[in-house]
């Protein structure tokens, strides 16, 4: 029989204490690995999606705001700006693509985004083999009022290829919010998971959105006693935001500037404002999870420590038996050594299929309610490099119980010989 | 011609210090003692006497202050505490009155244990022997029982199993009868003495009854063993 094979018989000879302690150092273990598979998805997936665009250009106000409405789909829009803005930067030679957002209505909680089909040709920075926006199934949207949905809304809401349904009013869902029933969108296609905020969102012409609000505008100007075919002029035209790709994105800073100072809009940059939002809510939040699991580790390391300390006290007379059959101090030594390794090694790899398994139940959560799609079975070197220096705390937590079992005499511990 | 066989034990001026009692010190001296091979010994004395200590220095759990102990021609105290540990597995069996078998493993793995650490069998004879010694000692079927589920007398038997398991050239018994019942002690007794006949052991047992003592070829007093020394006296020896 091995020692390995004695180690384990004797942890599941005191089958509640070992539980016990297994669930301590599981637990820990798995508020590591979620905690960093977070911070690794997070940073990949907020900071990865934000470079997708150089600059976002909206109304004024809270340029995270911006960011986290145009890019996102999360937060509401600052405003409004002005058409002519979006047509001023599309032929700055500056800019490589200029993209118009026009937001307002809402399926079922996710957001219709007015925009141009020129969205469905980008370029995705991510993998330049592939596009922004790829479709699983149909083809682009060609025509106002044809729409192509992001991979959530139709897992979500069920809708298929060919399927009709109307927007409602506001980019939230709120009771007795009125559908436009009369201005009815077809899908005509599907987007691939993306992972990203394009799975959560419809796009459709930014003319469709224009024409709805339009007839809702001629309604309540029938309804105020005003003429309904006062059409809105061209600088009544609005757009909510516009995503631009710079030709140089060392240009940035300089254009950002520019806009402020030269329009009523606002400039923010998508990199700037997620990664402060990163590192000034985020990055806190996981240090002080990540200090939460370390304690709860260190508990456990102290729980293995006293276990495996009452467990060698209890074992006094065995540890002495095996001492008089033969084995040697330093066999008992690795004996309870092992103990604390197996015990370890196992909260550690419950811990891992804890923090992994719960992080793919929270999955669909997460990009719901912030956006983010994470892998959550992926690993990397820093998570090996944690689990590990678990381990090494484990195997230090049973040295103690181990040396003291180690110099004790054997003929103590015989009550009788 | 071949060569005469080292005794099972030798002794020789043995002395150790035991503790003190006022201003005497308690110490156990033996200065000559002999176990030739395969002899089986009785100690007998009364409690406190010595018997239990001088079984552990046979088997070098204790070691004497001064004076020499020799096991098959061996002697301890030329042996590190390593080796000792190697050596005692490989030579020595060992009989406990409250069995010490190890609660969270079945009769056979016992047995298994002991060969391991005694490593006197490769590790893939070691199952197929520890089967055989149970068999022998009527526990054929009580194999993968544990010592919790066994009677008293069948928890000895497999300690006897355990303690001859690595052909040792010598069994040491504590009590080994101490208990059990009657018939079943006399059952035990008869055993460990067929057991040591057909492995060619030598025994050293410690017994407290004279009828069972009496049985064995030889006895061995252990009254005289542990003295008292006024500081003086302890000086001189």
């Amino acid at each position: 029989m091995t020692l390995w094979r004695m180690a384990w018989r004797y942890l599941w000879g005191r089958t509640l204490v070992t539980a016990l302690t297994l669930a301590g150092i599981a637990l820990g273990s798995a508020l590591i690995v979620s905690v960093l598979t977070l911070q690794r998805e997070s940073e990949g997936g907020f900071l990865r999606e934000s470079g997708q665009f150089d600059m976002v250009v909206g109304a004024k106000g809270s340029p995270l705001q911006l960011v986290l409405s145009s890019i996102y789909h999360l937060d509401l829009p600052t405003g409004n700006i002005p058409y002519a803005h979006f047509a001023a930067l599309r032929k700055d030679p500056r800019v490589a693509e200029a993209i118009p957002l026009g937001l307002g209505d809402n399926y079922r909680g996710y957001r219709i985004v007015g925009t141009d089909s020129a969205i469905m040709h980008l370029i995705d920075r991510r993998d330049p083999q592939r596009h922004f926006l790829t479709l699983a199934q149909g083809a682009p949207f060609q025509n106002d009022f044809e729409a192509v949905i992001g991979a959530q809304v139709a897992r979500q809401t069920g809708l298929k290829m060919g399927d009709t349904f109307a927007g409602s009013h506001g980019l939230v869902v709120t009771p007795g919010s009125s559908a436009h029933r009369d201005f009815p969108y077809k899908v005509v296609g599907i987007l691939a998971p993306s992972g990203g905020s394009p799975d959560r969102a419809i796009y459709v012409t930014l003319a469709s959105v224009w024409h709805i609000h339009e007839k809702e505008g001629e309604m309540h100007r029938r309804r105020a006693g005003l003429s309904a075919d006062a059409a809105p002029s061209v600088q009544e035209i609005e757009v909510t935001a516009v995503l631009l790709r710079l030709k140089t994105v060392g240009l940035r800073l300089w254009m950002t500037e520019e806009i402020q100072k030269q329009t009523e809009a606002m400039a923010a940059i998508p990199v700037n404002e997620m990664y402060r939002l990163y590192q000034q809510v985020l990055k806190p939040m996981q240090r002080l999870l990540l200090a939460v699991a370390a304690l709860v580790v260190v508990v456990s390391f102290l729980s293995i420590t006293a276990t495996l300390y009452q467990a060698a006290e209890r074992r006094r007379r065995d540890l002495a038996v095996l001492r008089a059959l033969g084995a040697h101090p330093r066999e008992i030594f690795t004996l309870v050594v092992l103990e604390a390794l197996l015990l370890t090694l196992l909260g550690l790899a419950a811990g891992w299929f804890l923090g992994h398994g719960g992080l793919a139940l929270a999955d669909p959560y997460l990009r719901d309610s912030l956006g983010l799609g994470v892998a959550p079975w992926s690993t990397d070197r820093l998570e090996a490099v944690a689990l590990g220096m678990v381990a090494a705390g484990g195997l230090l937590a049973g040295i103690l119980p181990a040396a003291l079992a180690y110099r004790r005499e054997p003929v103590n511990d015989l009550s009788t010989m | 011609m071949s060569e005469p066989q080292p005794c099972a034990v030798a002794i020789q001026n043995c002395r150790l210090r035991l503790g003190s009692a006022g201003d005497e010190a308690v110490v156990f001296c033996l200065d000559d003692f002999a176990l030739g091979p395969a002899e089986q010994v009785a100690l007998t004395g009364p409690s406190g006497c010595g018997k239990s200590t001088l079984l552990n220095l046979v088997a070098g759990l204790r070691r004497p202050d001064s004076g020499e102990i020799s096991v098959q021609g061996t002697n301890l105290r030329q042996l590190s505490p390593a080796r000792l540990d190697t050596f005692r597995g490989g030579t020595m069996g060992f009989i406990f009155q409250s069995f010490n078998l190890l609660d969270s493993f079945s009769a056979l793995e016992n047995v298994t244990i002991g060969m391991r650490f005694g490593r006197a069998y490769p590790g893939r004879e070691q199952q197929s022997r520890a089967a055989a010694l149970l068999d022998r000692v009527g526990l054929r079927r009580r194999l993968h029982t544990r010592p919790s589920r066994l009677s008293a007398g069948e928890r000895q038997r497999v300690a006897i199993a355990r303690a001859i398991a690595n052909q040792p050239a010598l069994l040491l018994a504590d009590e080994p009868t101490g208990a059990l019942d009657p018939t079943t002690a006399a059952d035990i007794f008869a055993l460990i003495r067929e057991v040591c006949r057909e492995e060619q052991c030598a025994l050293l047992l410690v017994t407290h009854d004279l009828d069972l003592a009496a049985q064995l070829p030889r006895r061995f007093d252990c009254r005289s063993l542990v003295s008292h020394l006024s500081p003086a006296m302890e000086v001189g020896s």
